[in-house]
């Protein structure tokens, strides 16, 4: 066939040329791409009559050639997202064509954010997704809830990277097995994902969307898509940003003189008591000498650095597309000795192997490596560091370090100097990943299509816990002991092979898309353990412990396999009437023969009622859509392996050596936990698509959730891993009932100035309807043997509820003592209950205070969360202000137990101490200095604070350089910025930082600052480059 | 236009990168050291200084010229303008100066005067006759100039002195105990601590048995020896030879207590730690423990012990197994 | 083109067929399960064998000298994590509390889990003697651990089957009356006593001579003075036990674990760490014999002047269980002691740290603390190997001495006597010729002090004879000067004898704050 070329230029409304514009003959599967300058050329057999321009975000557009062979033309913009296509799960779908509740955010959004992980980003862009947190060490671990709490199991969604399930977490050497608190365990799983690799996040909220991924999903699911080269001339590009991190904000701790002036009135109040002596001191005498002393928070916090580089590569020809990159984070804490580093790596290569035939391949190599600081416990390195005494060095002279430290026969500070801790602890978990996926595509005609993919996720992790014996050589005093090496090796090997048929197309005014597929997957987990102490010079390696009876080794395997049908059919009547059903049949290795296949159904409506006739007429409204669904989803993945069953567990060190006793009481009806999701959603365009609303309101049920009994203490039966479990059993009922809100306004728009405003707002009301017996309850302890609770989850309240005793003021007069003195619980005296110490009500009017008296103190889950982001573009100037914020959630100020504890003349306090109850001071805000009792630091009210805050998360101000004047250098595109992330928080809590998460993920440890690691304050400083 | 934003912006980045990178550089003010005040300006050992000026901060060492005597310094309670510290016990008396030297190695000396009193902290031995020669335990003892029975006129002789022992000869005394007065450059001080005059109180036994005791012992053999002496040229050897063993000293005669304020003797125990009961008349009692292996010096108060206007029986009765005992010099001292 | 679908279809579908039927069946790889175990005698006493060991940890680590021995006055603690039991402010939040309620059901929640075990399987293997032998020695443990139970809370829930509990649903058991947790550990012990071997398979296994001995330990309790006594007196005609001459060693050294003195102890092992060896030398020792080599040595627990006070002159006792200034041992040697270790309570400031200390009682307990690891003794942290008495010999002696008695107030019984006598002179003292119920009273406190035993001495005179023992109590320190910083306690009520339930247990079962109920009907 005679063959001419046609060719020419694309470009927007404004002019600005559009590259990667797809550009093919009518009727023609092939086509080809626009390059940078929005230029294109393609060759038109003479039976080509027309050509057809689409791209993203553009409508597309046919052109008859009428036999010209130059065709400039400008593409007009789409309706704003509405043409967007969403990533669904086994396929996309038009955003217009969606019946169920998806979100989605993209590249603007996630690129040049100063974190390790992608989760982080997600923070107040989605209405109805909740992002915490749980503390600002780097590579730490994230609260994400999609709709609220599902489970008092785990609730983090089911991330999916191109396909590929991400069920390997990330966590590291608990650090009690070093001796003290265990600190936080659990770190991001996508701390080892470079986000720079993302293109688009896309998140299930509700069951309808939910349902394809099945027994996974019941925590919702974000489907991440990375990128992908384009066809057209090669492109370069390379990012880049240097941060500076600090902690925001310092506590008001005594300094020297204050502590001095401290100490010496508490010698009076002690010896007035009659049971305790106190002398003063010399060096106190006169405090206006001294000098600040030692400021512990300046010993623990640093200035935190950030680094990141990204050079990438893509581009490809009209059969083959590529994309390559390279990425290297660094970050150091803004708590001494935190940090984490990654590199990675990503190959995608996509070919048109026949004209029916695509195939692709993608590799993610990624290795990170995280140095984890002891925080969050009482005697760890922020608690710790808040208490220390301003007259105890964290250094000698010589540079040793020092720990307690004698003053006129006083011993001051702590025998566990923080600084030492951190800097000498050496914790890490590195972290290597191979994950990706190799498919093939068959059309067989233009609507249907089979796709076979296999995708892999190996993972390698290498933690490892070390703690040198450290001794002060001069005082002999032991800082840091034993010495001992824990090094945890894991490996595990995921796979699934799916293969499913997707057809797609239109009969007049309907459309069928419909899915049906077949997957199966199998994943084996293989760890060891081993430790040894007492290591010569301190040598961090196994072979330098000794043998015998100090050392230690552990393993495990677990394998798992899963088995799935699923189906999809997506109709749309005439643009207007879509229905959409799906159907998930999930076999599972983790339950017994008994109930090894779930089934998970779902099906959703949606009206476009702006397309209906009546419609056409309306002015203020150019898009309305209602939408409304319900689905079934589930979730297996908690509990543990084998439950159903009544497990061996062999030891091998014991008095009478080696055998086994039962581990568990096992159920051979266990289940899958179920989760129902109703929602419904209006999404509206106004004033002429200048304003978009998304609005969902949904109710979610959660049942049969996987609980172990949590049978009595005296039964004997419990859940320590040295117990013998009591049975898991399928029980308990949670509602969550939500409403997510998101609306972009489009202010101005013209000379070359927009002002775009998005809101986002999400609330959710969280009840725990029933567990597995009417008075369980599900508990949370703090210190060495459960010994404080803190919260306590009950039937008909929300999940991690504080938990603890009501206070009612201050006794401040003899009359108040003897009127309710007694009932404290102990003798009416200076050494027991006296004045200046908290009284406590007695809710159950027995005239005792006892644990009969206690009762919710408050509630962590906030009344609602949001984030307003504006955006300014001038020319090549842009500039974004984004705010996030929390209402109503409340927070355990668990820190205040000891800063404003005054149990001890030793350490050192808030500064507001200095506002106590004494003789002199009736009317204090804080109790009396109290070091005979424990009573007035019981959890209370008295620590339970408001925890809401609106903070500045992030404020960057971009500009573009001219085109011009970057061709010089050969440059087709160069951004430099500044930005700056948590700039500036407004709360009225009183610790570091309210947003606090939940430790280790936990539910029954959200909002709980326990000597938390605050969240840092970064600066940013960076350039996005293309050549 | 778009050439000034270009310009403005690169200025922009060039600085910020700037400013990310410059790190905080260390202070070497190498400032000298200037002192104003020293408070108290003299004081004992164990007292607390204040030392006002500038520069004082990043001080490393602290020391009293007078034997190169280092003081202790907490860094907490070192500021630029102010160091609290103490005056170790260790110096010595007398006008000096304290040297402070800092990071850099600047120094500034301040004038200060150690009240360095004689510090008396053990006598031994504690019984004396004239000639007997006592080590004196403490501290600034190395000045010494004087030491004399306390109250009287009689002077010791001293032997020997350092900063922390001194030995002195005991002249002869009338009294049944004497403090002693001790005069250094600092002052005059008079000890706690008593001797006691062996010649001028009755004692169960010197170097052999008071006249009139009958020997009732039971148990052992109970024997002046001079295999382990205390003072003088014999002890007591006590050879108790089974569990439950008693030196029984009877009195037919009787010995006044009248004036007695105390019961006091040596003793030397055996290889392992013994306990003994020292019965009066067989009516009060007291336990004592008497360490293995070394001379240790026991002063039981008359008070609610030697209750009875004349003692008839006196006894040492061994707990537990028998082993041999040393005693020397078993007094009622007025 | 369309074959070449066709083959590729096939393909992927092959791959996929190609899973077997039991893709599915993932069975543990890292234990065994029921279905194959317990099928050996070695299998069933390694289980059993955990009975006298990690299971009782949590009251043995700090529990133990809380309840026992700080509780009684015998042992004075400053640390807050236990002080409550000094001054009579115990709450039912206290670690303590909740961690020996944990500790006791969690030893009667195994014991009962390998009773239920062992009987099912006894229908599937030949010779079921090894199965009959283990329900015995766990009854013994669970007799043992309801003991503890009525001893330290009173009135408590009894659960025979938490298999049953826990499918019921309704997990609020109420509590019942001491005297029928008593006739339940009854029950348990008659068992034992029936089927247990007469001699230990293993040292330190229990014996129906054991069981014995903890029988007549519980009728005593029960004010069964016949049976207490003839029960003792089956044991001590048996031969089978005797007083073991070096009382010290029994107490300082593994080597002596499962003495002839020995009827029942718990079972440690260093190597095991924690909850495996036993945790006691850690908080009871000193820091200048423990720390440089094991990090602990905390002296949170200490005697008390009370205590010290009560030993009569003489008494061997005093200088076999307790360290006070002067104590040395030539073969605890570490980097501060190589020639051995020397008490020393010359402490006068933190730089003294390494060698010195001065405990506000300058002293610290003796008992089952066994060195550094310098002389051959497992030390691994805070872990050892040295067994922890639960019922010696001499506690039967006693027992016999105290039952004759009965309820009569003296006696001049030539075997009673003789029983006494036994153990008090081994300690140095002279023989009795006629002995009180106090002055049996007072050598139990004495031969038991640090054994964890003297507060169930105390409680079981009762509330009046109780309040006025304690009353009589010097509870303090000694001040930097030596004089006596003095504390005294008060108990107003009987119910101060025994334990709150713990808060957490009470906040889900509310049946735990009524009043107790008959278990037998
Ligand atoms: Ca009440
Ligand atoms: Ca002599």
């Amino acid at each position: 066939q005679e063959q001419r070329t046609v060719s020419g230029k694309v470009t927007d409304e404004s002019g600005e040329a559009l590259p990667g514009v797809t550009v093919r003959v009518k009727d023609v599967q092939s086509g080809t791409a626009t390059n940078v300058k929005g230029e294109y050329a393609i060759k038109v057999a003479s039976s080509g009559k027309t050509l057809v321009f689409s791209s993203v975000g553009y409508k597309p557009t046919e052109v008859a050639i009428n036999g010209r062979s130059t065709i400039n033309i400008s593409l007009i913009a789409d309706n704003k997202n509405l043409q967007e296509v969403v990533v669904i799960g086994y396929g996309t779908a038009k955003k217009n064509e969606v019946t169920s509740s998806i979100a989605s955010i993209g590249e603007k959004d996630i690129k040049n954010l100063p974190v390790p992980g992608v989760d982080q980003a997600l923070q107040g862009k989605v209405a109805g997704v909740t992002v915490t947190s749980n503390g600002g060490q780097p590579g730490g671990g994230v609260s994400v809830r999609v709709r609220g709490i599902t489970s008092v199991n785990g609730n983090e969604p089911l991330y999916v990277i191109d396909g590929v399930p991400i069920l390997s977490g990330r966590s590291s050497v608990s650090q009690d097995q070093l001796g003290g608190m265990a600190g936080q365990s659990v770190q991001s799983p996508l701390a080892a994902l470079n986000s720079n690799d993302i293109v688009s996040i896309d998140i299930l909220k509700d069951a309808s969307a939910q349902a394809i991924y099945g027994a996974l999903a019941a925590n919702g699911v974000v489907l991440i898509t990375t990128k992908k080269g384009k066809s057209g001339e090669g492109k370069i590009s390379y990012d880049v940003y240097y941060g500076m991190q600090e902690v925001p904000r310092r506590l008001k701790l005594m300094d020297l003189q204050q502590y001095a002036n401290y100490f010496n009135s508490l010698v009076p109040e002690i010896r007035n008591s009659g049971a305790g002596n106190l002398d003063t001191l010399g060096e106190f005498k006169n405090p206006k000498v001294l000098g600040r002393g030692t400021d512990w928070q300046n010993a623990i916090f640093q200035r935190g650095y950030i680094r990141n580089h990204q050079l990438a590569f893509s581009g490809g020809s009209d059969k083959t597309t590529y994309y390559f990159s390279l990425n290297n984070f660094e970050q150091t804490g803004t708590v001494i000795g935190s940090k984490f580093e990654r590199f990675a790596l990503r190959a995608s290569i996509d070919q048109q192997v026949k004209s029916w035939l695509k195939a692709g391949v993608s590799v993610n190599l990624s290795r990170s490596n995280q140095r984890i600081t002891l925080t969050d416990g009482s005697d760890a390195v922020i608690s710790v560091g808040l208490y220390n005494s301003p007259a105890s060095p964290v250094r000698g002279f010589d540079g040793q370090y020092a720990s307690v430290v004698s003053i006129g026969g006083s011993t001051f500070g702590n025998p566990n100097n923080p600084v030492a801790l951190a800097e000498m602890r050496n914790v890490t978990a590195i972290q290597t990943k191979a994950f990706g996926n190799i498919f093939a595509e068959l059309n067989f005609t233009n609507y249907l299509n089979l796709r076979n993919e296999l995708n892999y996720d190996f993972t390698m992790s290498q933690n490892s816990a070390f703690q040198p014996y450290v001794r002060n050589d001069n005082t002999g005093l032991i800082i840091l002991s034993p010495s001992k090496l824990i090094e945890d090796r894991g490996t595990s090997l995921y796979w699934s092979l799916k293969n499913y048929l997707t057809f797609n197309k239109g009969f007049g005014k309907h459309w069928i898309n419909a899915v049906v597929g077949h997957e199966v997957s199998e994943s084996n987990y293989d760890q060891v353990t081993a430790s040894r102490q007492n290591l010569t010079l301190n040598l961090q390696s196994l072979n330098a412990g000794e043998g015998g009876t100090t050392q230690s080794i552990s393993g495990g395997k677990y394998p798992w396999a899963m088995e799935s049908y699923f189906g999809r059919v997506n109709y749309t009547y005439n643009n207007r009437y879509s229905i959409s059903a799906s159907l998930r049949r999930d076999g599972s290795a983790s339950f017994g023969p008994n109930k090894r296949y779930g089934y998970f159904p779902a099906a959703s409506v949606g009206w476009t009622v702006s397309e209906e006739t009546f419609a056409k007429k309306w002015d203020l409204i150019s898009y309305l859509k209602l939408r409304a669904g319900v689905g079934a989803v589930g979730n297996s993945g908690v509990g543990g392996n084998n439950l159903y069953t009544t497990n061996i567990r062999l030891f091998s060190t014991a008095p009478y050596g080696a055998g086994g006793i039962p581990q568990n009481v096992g159920n051979p009806n266990l289940a899958w936990e179920s989760v129902v999701t109703y929602n419904g959603g209006v999404d509206l365009s106004m004033l002429n698509k200048r304003v978009d609303v998304t609005l969902d309101v949904y109710k979610k049920v959660s049942t049969n959730m996987l609980l172990q009994t949590q049978l009595p203490v005296s039964s004997g039966l419990g859940t320590a891993w040295n117990d013998i479990n009591s049975p898991w059993t399928n029980a308990g009922k949670m509602t969550n009932t939500g409403i997510d809100i998101g609306v972009t306004t489009y202010n101005i728009q013209k000379n070359g100035f927009s002002w775009k405003t998005n809101f986002v707002f999400s609330h959710y009301n969280n009840i725990l309807n029933e567990l597995n017996d009417a008075s369980a309850s599900i508990r949370g302890y703090k210190e060495y043997g459960d010994a404080v609770l803190v919260t306590n989850t009950m039937v008909g309240h929300p999940v991690g509820t504080f938990y603890g005793y009501v206070t009612d003021g201050l006794f401040r007069t003899m009359e108040d003592l003897n009127k309710d003195g007694a009932k404290q619980g102990l003798d009416v005296k200076p050494t027991g209950t006296w004045l200046g110490d908290v009284r406590y009500k007695d809710l159950n009017g027995d005239g005792v205070i006892d644990s009969k008296d206690v009762t919710i103190i408050g509630n962590p889950n906030p009344d609602f969360t949001y984030g307003i982001t504006n955006t300014f573009n001038y020319k090549g100037f842009d500039f974004s202000i984004f705010l996030n914020g929390s209402q109503g959630g409340q927070i355990l100020n668990y820190t205040r137990r000891l800063t404003e504890g005054m149990t001890n003349p030793y350490w050192n306090q808030l500064s507001t101490v200095l506002d106590r109850y004494t003789s002199t001071n009736t009317n204090a805000t804080l109790p009396r200095y109290n070091q005979w009792h424990n009573n007035n630091f019981r959890v209370s009210d008295r620590f339970v604070e408001d925890g809401s805050f609106l903070r500045i998360q992030n404020v960057s101000f971009g500009y573009n350089l001219p085109k011009d004047l970057i061709k010089k250098a050969k440059l087709t595109n160069a951004r430099l910025y500044v930005s700056m992330q948590n700039l500036y928080t407004f709360t009225k809590y009183t610790g570091y930082d309210p947003e606090l998460g939940s430790f280790n993920n936990n539910i029954r440890y959200m909002n709980v600052d326990d000597g938390h690691y605050p969240n840092p304050r970064t600066f940013t400083i960076g350039g996005n480059f293309e050549f | 236009m778009k050439n000034t934003f270009f310009k403005i912006a690169t200025a922009l980045f060039v600085t910020g990168t700037i400013w990310l990178s410059s790190c905080t550089s260390d202070d070497a003010v190498n400032a000298v050291p200037v002192a104003d005040k020293l408070a108290p300006d003299s004081a004992s050992g164990g007292s607390v200084l204040t030392l006002t000026g500038s520069g004082l901060g990043e001080m490393r060492t602290i020391v009293f010229d007078n034997g190169n005597v280092p003081a202790g310094l907490n860094p907490a309670f070192n500021t630029d303008n102010a160091i609290v510290f103490r005056v170790p016990d260790t110096a010595f008396g007398g006008t000096q100066k304290i040297i402070f030297t800092n990071k850099y190695g600047k120094s500034v000396a301040v004038p200060f005067k150690v009240i360095a009193l004689p510090i008396v902290t053990e006598l031994s031995n504690t019984d004396f006759t004239k000639g007997t020669q006592v080590t004196v335990k403490g501290n600034n003892l190395n000045d010494v100039t004087k030491v004399f029975l306390a109250g009287s006129t009689a002077e010791a002789k001293v032997i020997s002195k350092t900063k922390k022992q001194m030995v002195i000869e005991m002249p002869a005394s009338s009294s049944t105990r004497s403090k002693l007065t001790i005069t250094n450059s600092s002052g005059t001080i008079t000890t706690q601590q008593e001797l006691v005059s062996v010649d001028n109180n009755y004692g169960f036994f010197k170097d052999n048995f008071a006249d009139g005791l009958d020997n009732w012992s039971w148990g052992g053999d109970f024997t002046a020896s001079s295999k382990n002496v205390w003072t003088g040229t014999r002890s007591l050897e006590a050879a108790y030879n089974g569990s439950w063993g008693g030196l029984s000293l009877h009195s037919s005669a009787g010995i006044s207590t009248a004036g007695v304020n105390y019961l006091t003797f040596w003793a030397k125990g055996a290889d392992i730690d013994r306990q003994v009961s020292i019965k009066v008349n067989w009516a009060t009692d007291k336990v004592v423990t008497i360490p293995a292996n070394v001379w240790t010096y026991f002063k039981i108060p008359a008070t609610g012990f030697l209750t009875m206007p004349v003692i008839n029986d006196f006894v040492f009765q061994i707990h537990d197994d028998g082993k041999t005992i040393y005693f020397d010099n078993i007094l009622l001292v007025k | 083109m369309k074959k070449n679908i066709i083959a590729l279809l096939l393909a992927a579908s092959g791959l996929v067929s190609s899973c077997k039927e039991d893709f599915l069946d993932r069975p543990s790889q890292n234990g065994p399960t029921l279905d194959t175990y317990y099928t050996t005698a070695a299998q069933v006493n390694a289980a059993t064998g955990l009975l006298y060991n990690t299971i009782w940890y949590e009251w043995q680590d700090k529990a133990y000298h809380a309840i026992g021995e700080v509780l009684s006055g015998n042992m004075y603690t400053g640390d807050p994590k236990y002080n409550s039991f000094a001054n009579f402010t115990v709450q039912s939040t206290d670690e303590q509390v909740s961690r020996s309620w944990y500790a006791f059901y969690k030893v009667a929640g195994n014991a009962t889990v390998l009773i239920q075990t062992f009987e099912q399987k006894k229908s599937q293997v030949a010779d079921p003697s090894f199965l009959t032998q283990g329900v015995a020695e766990a009854r013994f443990m669970r007799g043992m651990a309801y003991f503890y139970l009525a001893r330290v809370f009173g009135d408590v829930p009894i659960i025979s089957d938490p298999v049953a509990l826990a499918n019921s649903g309704d997990y609020k058991v109420p509590r019942y009356l001491q005297k029928d947790v008593l006739r339940f550990v009854v029950e348990d012990l008659q068992y034992a006593e029936q089927n247990l071997p007469d001699a230990s398979y293993q040292a330190g296994r229990v014996t129906k001579y054991a069981a014995k001995g903890m029988l007549s330990k519980v009728y005593l309790y029960m004010k069964d003075y016949a049976n207490a006594k003839a029960k003792a007196a089956e044991v001590m005609s048996s031969q089978k036990y005797s007083l073991v001459s070096d009382y010290g060693a029994m107490f300082t050294s593994s080597k002596m674990n499962n003495n002839p003195e020995s009827l029942v102890a718990l079972q440690w092992l260093a190597a095991g760490g924690y909850s495996i060896g036993n945790p006691i030398q850690a908080y009871v020792g000193p820091a200048p014999l423990l720390k440089p080599t094991t990090g602990a040595g905390w002296s949170a627990i200490i005697p008390s002047i009370d205590v010290l006070n009560s030993y009569e002159s003489g008494d061997k006792r005093r200088r076999w269980s307790v360290m006070e200034h002067g104590f040395t041992r030539t073969d605890w040697t570490n980097v501060n002691f190589p020639n051995g270790f020397k008490y020393d309570t010359t402490w006068t400031s933190s730089t003294d740290d390494a060698t010195k200390i001065k405990t506000p009682t300058r002293s610290n307990a003796l008992k089952y603390i066994v060195g550094p690891g310098s002389n051959g003794e497992n030390v691994n942290g805070t872990a050892t190997d040295i067994c922890t008495y639960l019922l010696r010999y001499a506690d039967v002696l006693l027992i016999y001495a105290e039952a004759t008695i009965g309820t009569g107030t003296s006696t001049t019984d030539a075997s009673a006597l003789e029983a006494f006598n036994k153990v008090h002179t081994r300690a140095g003292l002279s023989p009795v010729t006629s002995l009180t119920k106090d002055q049996v009273l007072k050598e139990r406190r004495v031969e038991f002090a640090f054994e964890g035993d003297y507060w169930f001495d105390i409680q079981r005179q009762g509330f009046d004879k109780a309040k006025q023992m304690l009353a009589s109590q010097e509870r303090g320190t000694y001040n930097g000067n030596g004089t006596i910083n003095s504390m005294r306690v008060s108990i107003s009520s009987a119910s101060q004898l025994y334990l709150p339930v713990p808060q957490a247990e009470t906040v889900s079962n509310p049946k735990l704050l009524e009043p107790a109920i008959p278990y037998y009907k």
